[in-house]
């Protein structure tokens, strides 16, 4: 409670601090006014390169955690190091290197590196129980102790031939401490990309190669999986350009019936631009599952077939259309036939062929259809909307065993609308709406998630930015029988100031969400930093942060963080 | 307790806005304090008070140079800013009519092209950094020399210490061409810009596909452009220079701020979903990890509209690589050729459920399981222990976890 209103002070006394400041500052902005010869002044001060060495510090009243971070820059003539060391007593530790050199030889060229390092450990405490499910069971919820980690070490070359190819590594460990029905998981990839300039045939291409292992608690995950992709861009003519992609994945996991499996999938397009204004499109898709050993319903195959028009008049007016066949074949296993189903719930390991008598192939098709549309109404008024209709030839009951009317949506609609109304230089106005309803013929029930959202933002002069954001969020579900506690309304409301001064910069910001219907909640944070450039450059910073249900009060949390840098230059 | 302390941050960002106001507002009267005009001037000649650039000036505007103010501004009431007769284009269309479909900015002068409006006397265009009107670059430098990046920051102080930063300060090593070094291989030679404005290539005026154009001829086969022109930001004219200073090298590839925020700063509706009770953890907002929006878009062309590094599922795969599969026993709701992915259930920015989840609780599994509704209602269908493996099962049919 102590730190709490220390640091409630001491948000306040920045914020006086920052008030005196804009009120003393009797020279204001210069930025808009003298161009930018003032605004570089700061820099004209240094005589080139340097190095520097920047230190920091940040408290965080999360669980009495402290961070602290000392960052470095070194520029010698023929290489640039930087590197970042964060440490926390009981958070995290986490640190990033970066390394760049380059060469620069008489004979070949040019040539040079760049390797990152990025490892992290994290020790933090996660749960898997909601709100709802805590008052279900009427007890707090356990924290599970968890520790994640993750490395990056990247290399990009430029040699001659090799010109613009880029391997990297990654590392991505999560485990946590208590058998939970959380699981562990291990991730190793290795990839390189390679950029290919066919000149000859003005042809851009791209491979890009990797492979990765996971080793996981998760039963029959852990595995291999080598991943091939090629892309090309052709330029064929002034007016026409194709394109092609190709995947190909193959799986090794040892703890499957089939070891050894594999998927693909092929695009190729074409575009046509008769001229600047006009765009036609057609494009084929083709995907084959790896599903050698999936033993539930799911789909085998897809084919897609679509073709576009867009028209560009021009001036940020634009009208486009598309059209799309989806087809696929779909394995749907019948759950009713009595041996499949005891054969499910036994111990035993299940095969596809053990279930093959009770599988049937349907082949359903969709239709999606969508159409984009940007117009200028005036100099300061721009609409833009956007429909996207999809409907399928099979009703979903017939995609799921008999008996049970679970089913996926028969029709879908998503549609957004925006409107963005420069109101007079200064103001700007952005209002959106956003709506999908999926419908379920079958049940007769239907989803419907809205959300509508305004911004405005006011640019006082050159120097300062005022915006404001309100977004109103609806999940609705109806379904015949229940009645709306699963259906949520929500609003945020975020606001930010920031104000650029010839020695100081500021900025403020504020973000508040208030949440009814299935999960009752509020959330606030509100954050300032200052940023002094003639003294070091000194940044200071200062979060805060709340969160509370109504009804979970145990599910509560708070945080205040403050933050100090200050770098050094030699 | 927490209620007030809510309330005097609330109360302290209050009174700091309307503090900043008020100075604003006072500074603003004070400046005014002694100065009185008239309500009605019309018949007065102008020029007592303001005096006539345009008669002084070597280009100057044509009304302006013959007293005809009233052609653009109000001699009555308050028009607004300048009493301007219209605050929009539309001012100048009056009498450039040919110009309805140059450069449809909001306003001619505020565009920074022609803001000198009364006269100039370095540009016939009255535009107050350039001396043509854009003539491309291999107009504005014909028949000059080039000269080199250290005669360049000679005068150029301010991009010195920067430059020396950027990567694009390797241009300046080895044994390029000299057209292919420093600052002339993107503004070309520079002898005849010496000691004046003139001579030349500027990109303040040059539409996005030219700033493209340019920048591409170097970074046509780097490793993440090569979609660039079928991207979404190509077809809204964001140029490489929206987000890019060349000669800066205090973000990272050159961005003008840090990379997280040079996004956010046009897709407002993205920044209000991370604000939201569940949101994946940006750079600044959660020390114990930290994404950048661009390892799962690419902001020079990718999948789809929302340009994205993979397609859709295969991003969350990066790091959720344990909900892959394929199973034994699939969720086939969320396969993309029947649903939507990853997203049929979750959010990808932030959410106000948890989980990012679009809907709360068990309300996420009644979007398709339409029948289960009364199945146990009082607990969650993964959290009570359940169908915990909801991803998809190698052990049960059911998503039943061990």
């Amino acid at each position: 409670m102590t730190k709490h209103a220390i640091h409630t002070a001491l948000l306040g006394f920045l914020m006086l601090v920052m008030l005196c400041g804009s009120a003393m500052a009797g020279d204001g902005c210069t930025g808009c006014n003298a161009g930018c010869a003032d605004c570089c002044e700061f820099w004209q001060d240094d005589d080139g390169v340097s190095n520097f060495i920047e230190i920091g510090v940040t408290s965080s009243e999360i669980s009495d955690s402290e961070d602290s971070f000392n960052q470095f820059g070194l520029y010698p003539e023929d290489w640039y190091a930087s590197g970042r060391l964060n440490s926390s007593d009981l958070y995290c530790l986490r640190s990033r290197f970066e390394a760049r050199w380059q060469d620069v030889s008489q004979d070949t060229g040019r040539a040079w590196g760049r390797i990152t390092l990025w490892p992290l450990v994290v020790q933090s405490d996660s749960t898997l129980l909601s709100g709802r499910a805590w008052d279900a069971f009427g007890t707090e919820p356990a924290l599970i102790p968890s520790e994640w980690g993750n490395d990056r070490v990247g290399l990009r070359y430029h040699h001659r031939e090799f010109d613009n190819m880029a391997l990297n590594y990654q590392r991505l460990e999560t485990s946590h401490d208590a058998t939970t029905a959380l699981h562990d998981l291990k991730v190793e990839r290795l990839g390189y990309r390679w950029n290919l300039d066919i000149i000859g045939i003005d042809t851009m291409a791209q491979v890009t190669q990797r492979a990765t292992t996971i080793d996981t608690t998760l039963p029959g995950a852990s595995g291999s999986i080598e991943q091939t992709r090629v892309k090309l861009d052709a330029t064929l003519s002034d007016e026409l350009s194709a394109y092609g992609r190709i995947n190909y994945e193959k799986y090794e996991y040892d703890e499957q019936p089939d070891s050894e499996f594999a998927g693909a999938d092929l695009t190729l397009g074409m575009r046509y631009q008769p001229d600047c204004d006009w765009t036609f499109g057609a494009e084929y898709r083709n995907s084959e599952e790896p599903d050698d050993n999936v033993v539930s319903s799911h789909v085998q195959n897809m084919t897609e077939y679509g073709f576009s028009a867009a028209y560009y008049p021009g001036h940020g007016n634009s009208y486009e259309a598309g059209y799309k066949l989806r087809s696929m074949d779909y394995a749907k296993l019948d759950m009713q036939n009595g041996s499949v189903f005891n054969l499910l719930r036994s111990s035993s390991v299940v095969t596809p062929a053990d279930v093959a008598p009770a599988v049937s192939i349907f082949s359903p098709e969709y239709d999606v259809i969508w159409f984009d549309m940007k117009q200028n109404l005036s100099d300061r008024l721009r609409f833009k909307t956007r429909f996207d209709y999809e409907a399928g030839s099979t009703p979903g009951t017939e995609l799921v065993s008999v008996g049970s009317t679970s089913l996926f949506f028969d029709k879908q609609l998503t549609r957004s609308h925006g409107l963005s109304w420069n109101i007079d230089g200064t103001n700007d106005f952005d209002f959106n709406l956003y709506g999908q309803e999926s419908r379920n013929g079958g049940r007769d029930s239907s989803t419907n998630m809205t959300y509508a959202e305004g911004v405005w933002v006011h640019r006082i002069d050159g120097c300062s930015q005022f915006s404001l954001a309100l977004r109103d969020t609806r999940s609705e579900l109806d379904i015949p029988g229940i009645d709306d506690e699963y259906s949520t309304d929500d609003k945020t409301y975020a606001a930010t100031y920031g104000q650029t001064l010839e020695n100081h910069d500021y900025s403020l910001n504020f973000a508040m969400s208030d949440g009814s219907g299935a999960e009752n909640y509020s959330q606030t944070s509100a954050g300032a930093e200052v940023r002094f450039k003639r003294y070091g450059p000194l940044g200071l910073r200062l979060d805060w942060f709340r969160r509370s249900y109504d009804n979970y009060p145990g599910l509560d949390s708070d945080a205040v963080s403050i933050a100090v840098d200050y770098r050094i230059k030699f | 307790m927490a209620a007030r302390r809510s309330l005097m941050t609330i109360l302290l960002i209050a009174i700091g806005v309307l503090g900043w106001t008020y100075v604003g507002s006072a500074q603003f009267f004070d400046s005014l304090e002694g100065m009185e005009a008239p309500d009605d001037v019309t018949g007065v000649d102008c020029s007592m008070c303001h005096g006539n650039a345009a008669q002084e000036a070597t280009f100057a505007h044509a009304p302006a140079f013959e007293g005809k103010c009233d052609a653009c501004h109000q001699t009555t009431g308050d028009g607004g800013h300048g009493n301007l007769v219209s605050e929009t284009r539309s001012l100048c269309l009056n009498c450039h009519q040919d110009k309805s479909e140059h450069y449809p900015a909001v306003t001619c002068w505020t565009s920074n092209c022609h803001s000198d409006m009364h006269g100039s006397n370095i540009d016939p265009y009255l535009n107050p950094s350039r001396q043509e009107d854009y003539p491309g670059f291999a107009e504005s430098t014909k028949g000059a020399q080039y000269v080199g990046s250290n005669v360049c920051l000679s005068c150029h102080q301010g991009h010195r210490r920067d430059w020396s930063k950027s990567m694009h300060s390797l241009t300046d090593m080895g044994v390029r061409p000299i057209s292919e070094r420093g600052c002339e291989s993107c503004h070309g030679p520079g002898s005849n810009h010496w000691g004046r404005r003139a001579g030349i290539g500027v990109y303040s005026m040059a539409s996005s596909r030219e700033v493209d154009d340019s920048c591409l001829v170097c970074h046509k086969s780097d490793t993440y452009v090569p979609d660039y022109k079928n991207s979404s930001h190509v077809k809204e004219c964001v140029s490489c220079l929206d987000c890019h200073d060349p000669h800066n090298q205090a973000n990272k590839h050159n961005l003008r701020k840090d990379p997280n925020a040079m996004c956010l700063s046009c897709h407002e509706s993205t920044a209000v979903d991370f604000a939201k009770f569940s949101h994946h953890p940006l750079d600044n907002s959660d020390p114990r990890t930290g994404l950048l929006c661009v390892d799962c878009h690419n902001p020079h062309g990718g999948e789809g509209r929302e340009m994205l590094t993979q397609l859709k599922d295969d991003i969350c795969f990066e790091c959720h690589a344990d909900k892959q599969g394929p199973f034994i026993f699939e969720h086939a709701g969320y396969d993309p050729a029947m649903g939507r992915g990853c997203f049929t259930c979750h959010s990808a920015h932030g959410s106000s459920n948890p989980a990012l989840l679009n809907f709360s609780g068990r309300g996420t599994c009644m979007e398709c399981h339409t029948d289960r509704a009364n199945h146990f209602p009082a607990q969650n269908c993964w959290t009570s222990g359940c169908h915990s493996d909801h991803h998809g099962s190698n052990t049960d049919f059911f998503f039943f976890g061990n």
